[in-house]
């Protein structure tokens, strides 16, 4: 089985559907799968806040995007850090 | 106990209706219609009891099953124990919890600082509200209670993950978004779930208490079953997390605990993920889902809820 890759907007306190706080791929191949946020290092880095939304904890939402979507976050990201030094 | 089914046997019998026929009226001192009211809620009744029993009995009787299954992941995968001493980070005032997460200094002393906070909150204002909530309604109660504050390392867990996925945050604003930095279960018997969870919904916003997010109702979900709730202290703006469970769903969450825990590891292993996962999936099975569950929706909101 090929890598298949979901990505999902992280929405918080502090960001929203429109400007999402952070962005999460899950990637689904032959042995399991893995999640992993852009992180502040800027990089992808595994993460289990997408497994926690779905066990009930209520700290972040997680609304599916496209690929796209998904880049154009990280670019902001990388932008954001790139300007705060 | 044992409560007997009305139709668990094979003997032919006449519905209520006929049976009543056969009755003098003056006997019951009921007039028709009202006895065939009376004979249908009491026939619900006495139904609604016996699919109760039954459904608390088939999680009784798979709960050992559960356990050998979980016993033998554990062999399978052997994990270190949890719950020592914090490791001492390589950098003073740093701290590193299970998962190699991390904090800063900085963010690590923002976070005892806030935590010490929570605390405070926790105890002074939010329990004692929740103690006149649960004085309200003797048929359920509050589960859980000496696990109400999330210990320390705990929280830091959560902020550390947080900061990780979320460029740009700081540790107070990821802290002060925990939901379940303070925390309360309430425990109902199947029958009365629904109308109990909508009850003490609305006793949560009578004692001024207001919802911080919609409510997360999970009884559809494969990997959890329950209804988790996020709300704020008005003055203070602290967080705190109600959770609303059944004595099945309680239990199987206590069952699934370590699961759940190994599951939030980022050092799991992704083929013990998969497995974590399906024997979340196996305890969740079985788990009776209570009448009306899975419509339970938000309480009518206030103009000021979040």
């Amino acid at each position: 089985m090929a890598e298949e890759v979901a990505y999902y907007a992280l929405i918080d306190d502090y960001s929203s559907r429109e400007e999402p706080g952070g962005v999460v791929r899950r990637v689904r191949h032959d042995q399991g799968q893995r999640d992993e946020a852009f992180s502040k290092d800027l990089v992808w880095k595994r993460t289990t806040l997408l497994y926690a939304a779905e066990r009930g904890d209520t700290m972040n939402d997680f609304v599916p995007i496209t690929e796209e979507e998904a880049m154009r976050i990280v670019d902001r990201i990388r932008q954001d850090a790139a300007a705060s030094g | 106990m044992r409560i007997d089914h009305p139709a668990e046997d094979d003997t032919p019998r006449a519905s209520p209706e006929s049976r009543l026929a056969d009755t003098p009226l003056a006997d019951t001192g009921y007039d028709q219609p009202d006895r065939v009211a009376y004979f249908a809620e009491h026939r619900a009744t006495v139904e609604a009891a016996y699919r109760e029993y039954q459904a608390a009995r088939e999680w009784d009787e798979a709960v050992p099953a559960l356990r050998e299954a979980w016993e033998n992941h554990e062999n399978k995968w052997p994990y270190p124990e949890r719950g020592g001493p914090t490791v001492h980070p390589e950098v003073p005032g740093a701290w590193r919890g299970t998962g190699d997460r991390y904090l800063a200094p900085d963010a690590n002393s923002e976070v005892t600082r806030g935590c010490a906070r929570i605390r405070e909150v926790g105890e002074t204002v939010i329990t004692p509200a929740m103690r006149r909530i649960e004085a309200e309604d003797p048929s359920r109660n509050l589960v859980g209670l000496d696990y109400r504050l999330k210990a320390e390392d705990r929280l830091k867990e959560k902020v550390a993950d947080e900061l990780e996925a979320r460029p740009g945050l700081t540790a107070a604003k990821a802290l002060s978004s925990v939901p379940d930095a303070v925390r309360f279960t309430f425990c109902y018997e199947d029958q009365r779930y629904a109308s109990g969870v909508r009850a003490d919904l609305m006793r949560l916003r009578a004692e001024g208490f207001e919802l911080a997010k919609p409510l997360k109702n999970s009884w559809s979900s494969d990997q959890y079953k329950g209804i988790n709730t996020q709300w704020r202290e008005p003055e203070t703006g602290q967080r705190f997390e109600v959770q609303f469970h059944t004595r099945p769903s309680f239990e199987a969450k206590q069952l699934s605990h370590d699961a759940y825990e190994r599951i939030r590891n980022p050092q799991t292993s992704e083929p013990e993920l998969d497995e974590l996962e399906d024997f979340q999936r196996q305890v969740c099975g079985k788990i009776p889902v209570p009448p009306d569950a899975a419509e339970i929706d938000d309480p009518p909101r206030k103009e000021h809820d979040g």
